[in-house]
């Protein structure tokens, strides 16, 4: 008798473009409002689309044949978007430099020193951006709550029973915020 | 680490957004796209094009790997026939070899020129040597012998 495979299968490099190519428009349209949600400022929505499609046609990260390609390309730019923030995170032009001190000489020609601290002027940033986010939804304090406890890191049934919610009153609730930040974003009130 | 709490603060917020936009009824979408991009078809043709823009490019990528798969397989087919040779064979080579270039390989010691004090593996080393100077080309060889 055969043993089921316990390994995944995953879509070829032909398949998978095929499937690209034969996605639908609402599909195209979901790339894109994932991509905003996902670049925010650290790297463009478009650049980051361009980069998880050649990373899935590369063969770079397989995408399985049992997982929703538009879940699979979301996870995706959300890992591809957080490396960039790393990357940039580690690159000189995002350190503050300290500069050596005048005269001071060790024999070797006067040297910047890049500093291990975050910077502050992005701290502020996102802080201002999170501040901005919450005052989106001021009139209303129970979507207020639930835009609080996502950034807090609750799930969406621990905010269910905080706010009293059941399943459909909350998915509501969260399409509401997301049309909000839409607007907001297209209005270029923040990234 | 500030920075990095408020970071990932926002993409908690991003990921609950993104199950929204996935879950979200296609009629719903292209409504939403009309309202935000003018038309779903423009907002859709412009995912397209980034698309297209990636596949052309991992094609490239693929034919310049190809070619360099191609290059390396010649490059060590050229090393299996000199290796592959036999003693005898090798050394008719290597005879022929020092004939024809007599001015480039003037340098080579005596023993290796006289060719009989060599082990074969010293015969085929040389062979590989002369290969590389350019002075031996195993394909040349196998064809004048066939």
């Amino acid at each position: 008798m055969q043993t089921p495979s316990t390994t995944k299968t995953v879509f070829s490099a032909d398949e998978i473009s095929e499937k690209l190519n034969n996605l639908s428009t609402a599909d195209f349209v979901r790339i894109r409002k994932i991509a905003a949600f996902y670049g925010k400022g650290y790297i463009e929505p478009d650049e980051l689309i361009s980069k998880a499609f050649i990373a899935i046609l590369s063969g770079a990260r397989n995408c399985p044949t049992d997982v929703n390609v538009i879940a699979f390309l979301a996870n995706t730019m959300r890992s591809l978007a957080s490396s960039n923030f790393k990357s940039l995170d580690r690159s000189p032009e995002f350190l503050e430099v300290i500069p050596s001190i005048e005269g001071e000489f060790d024999g070797l020609p006067s040297r910047d020193y890049p500093s291990q601290s975050p910077s502050a002027e992005e701290t502020l940033l996102l802080t201002e951006e999170i501040g901005f986010v919450l005052s989106l939804f001021a009139d209303d304090e129970i979507t207020h709550l639930i835009v609080e406890g996502l950034l807090e890191g609750m799930s969406s049934s621990e905010l269910q029973e905080l706010a009293c919610l059941d399943k459909t009153s909350y998915e509501s609730k969260r399409k509401l915020i997301r049309r909000r930040l839409d607007k907001a974003k297209s209005k270029g009130m923040f990234q | 680490m500030k920075k990095h709490i408020h970071r990932e603060m926002l993409n908690r917020l991003a990921d609950e957004l993104v199950s929204d936009v996935i879950s979200t009824s296609d009629a719903d979408i292209l409504s939403e796209a009309s309202e935000d991009y003018g038309s779903p078809e423009v907002a859709a043709d412009h995912v397209r094009s980034i698309l297209k823009n990636a596949q052309q490019q991992v094609a490239k990528q693929r034919l310049v790997a190809a070619r360099e798969a191609v290059n390396q397989f010649k490059d060590n087919e050229k090393c299996a026939k000199v290796i592959s040779l036999d003693p005898v064979r090798a050394r008719r080579a290597l005879e022929k070899t020092l004939l024809a270039h007599p001015e480039s390989t003037r340098e080579l010691t005596i023993a290796a020129r006289k060719g009989s004090d060599l082990s074969d593996s010293d015969v085929l080393s040389m062979l590989e040597d002369l290969r590389d100077l350019g002075l031996y080309d195993p394909d040349s060889d196998c064809e004048g012998d066939e």
